[in-house]
């Protein structure tokens, strides 16, 4: 091997190191962010199961309880446009780079969902089971609306 | 007649008439409803028949040509609304019930078996003219069905006659006299109408189901998309989940965490599951909660 060919090869391995480096540093500079976009999204996610416990077993606390966490979704969805504001497509994140390519139809969705938390709340506040569950559905539409545009499907799922 | 042998004819027996009255009493239930009424709910209970929408028009419609990803190609659905050149206008019962029942159309040609036959055939007879009746009522749409894109060998249709020689037993459901009325309907819910194995059971090779690992999950789904294990194991399936939990999740989607089905499971409780009674979906978590657990971690290839 001529000593030409090594310093190609150094100068290869170290570009690419600095590659794997700079994307690693990347990813970790853009883990505070992702993380709190999950805990926002489990946040959604707590208030929709409390909504489901209270309803499928018929809890005796008052309707103010689906009320309550309704409110709260819609209130959570209001946080959405911004802590998704960063394009952040990569690591360990399940957004698709589409939130970006189609950033109003995101926020358009994002609002839908507190549209639709918010008409769930006002229908609690009636303390009528059946009368909630074609609210619960419609807030069932915005979560699945948005989930199938822009968050990977389980099988594209990153590694846990 | 030594007694041993009478035994077993006086159980028949019974159990020929627990079901007859099972019948009796559902069939008084529903006599109010229409068959195009009680067509609609097989649809539903069928998950919409979603497979079959025409992605072409804006409003949901069943005149076909939705495109379905399988490990073996990409087929079309097919129209199934009453249009007399392209859709299922102008079939008789006979037809219909043979389609739907034997994989076989009028034309004689054999379906893929990605058209779940092989769950169909356990349907009543009832179940399947009233499907026809409510199809026959549906806006038909001129679409013309779309030749399946599947590679050599199973391009070849004589290919599907082999495969059913070895996989397909055209069979009705048959309920089961030891087990509840709910278990029985849920059975009869989840094989024959929700055909809930034709995703989550895993293939074979040979793409027949593989019944030894029977709702286990699969993770080469139509779509390519992951279909979770539905068994009760704690640690892979959904052991955790309680009846309630499983009627709350066909009826809206959300898993007892909150979280929402995306993909296939999700359209099809939209389009189907959600309408069913609180009494069916009940019936389908009590059928469900009685499989055997099988450990089977469903995880991205």
């Amino acid at each position: 091997m001529t000593l030409r060919k090594l310093l190609i090869a150094l100068v290869a391995l170290l570009v690419l190191g600095i590659g794997f480096t700079f994307v690693e540093a990347q990813e970790d500079d853009d883990a505070p962010e992702i993380a709190y976009r999950q805990r926002l999204m489990k946040g959604h996610g707590a208030s929709m199961g409390s909504i489901g416990d209270f309803l499928k077993y018929k809890l005796p606390y008052g309707s103010n309880h689906v009320a309550v966490h309704a409110k709260n979704i819609s209130e959570y969805a209001t946080l959405i446009p911004a802590a998704f504001e960063k394009k952040i497509a990569d690591g360990k994140t399940d957004a698709k780079p589409e939130v970006w390519d189609n950033w109003d139809d995101f926020v358009a969705k994002a609002n839908a969902l507190n549209v639709a938390a918010t008409e769930l709340s006002a229908a609690a506040a009636g303390g009528d089971m059946r009368a909630m569950m074609p609210n619960v559905k419609a807030l069932g539409d915005a979560c699945r609306g948005c989930h199938n545009d822009y968050r990977k499907p389980e099988e594209e799922r990153y590694p846990r | 007649m030594n007694p041993a042998r009478i035994l077993p004819v006086i159980g028949v027996v019974l159990a020929a008439l627990l079901v007859a009255s099972l019948t009796v009493s559902s069939q008084e239930a529903e006599a109010e409803k229409t068959a195009v009424e009680r067509g609609a709910y097989v649809v539903q209970a069928a998950g919409g028949c979603t497979c079959h929408m025409n992605p072409g028009l804006e409003a949901f419609s069943l005149s076909g040509g939705r495109p379905i990803k399988t490990p073996f190609g990409t087929i079309y659905g097919t129209n199934l609304t009453p249009d007399p050149d392209t859709g299922i206008g102008g079939w008789s019962d006979d037809d219909f019930m043979k389609a739907m029942r034997e994989g076989i159309g009028p034309d004689g040609k054999v379906y893929y078996p990605v058209f779940p036959y092989t769950s169909f055939t356990k349907m009543t007879d009832q179940d399947v003219l009233d499907m026809k009746a409510y199809l026959d009522t549906l806006e038909p749409v001129n679409n013309a069905n779309k030749e399946p894109e599947f590679g050599f060998p199973y391009s070849a249709r004589s290919t599907i006659s082999v495969w059913r020689g070895l996989h397909f037993d055209a069979e009705r459901f048959e309920p089961d006299s030891e087990q509840t009325d709910d278990w029985n309907r849920g059975a009869y819910l989840s094989e024959a109408l929700a055909h809930c194995g034709e995703c989550h059971t895993p293939r074979t090779f040979m793409g027949a189901t593989d019944e030894d690992m029977y709702y286990a999950g699969s993770v080469e789904g139509p779509e390519g998309e992951l279909a979770p294990n539905i068994t009760p194991d704690e640690a892979t399936g959904v052991g955790s989940w309680s009846i309630p939990d499983m009627t709350w999740f066909l009826q809206t989607s959300f898993k007892p965490d909150g979280d929402d089905a995306q993909g296939l499971m999700g359209e099809i409780v939209t389009h189907g599951y959600q309408y069913l009674s609180d009494a069916d979906l009940k019936a389908i978590a009590v059928y469900l909660a009685s499989l055997e657990a099988i450990e089977n971690e469903v995880t991205p290839p």
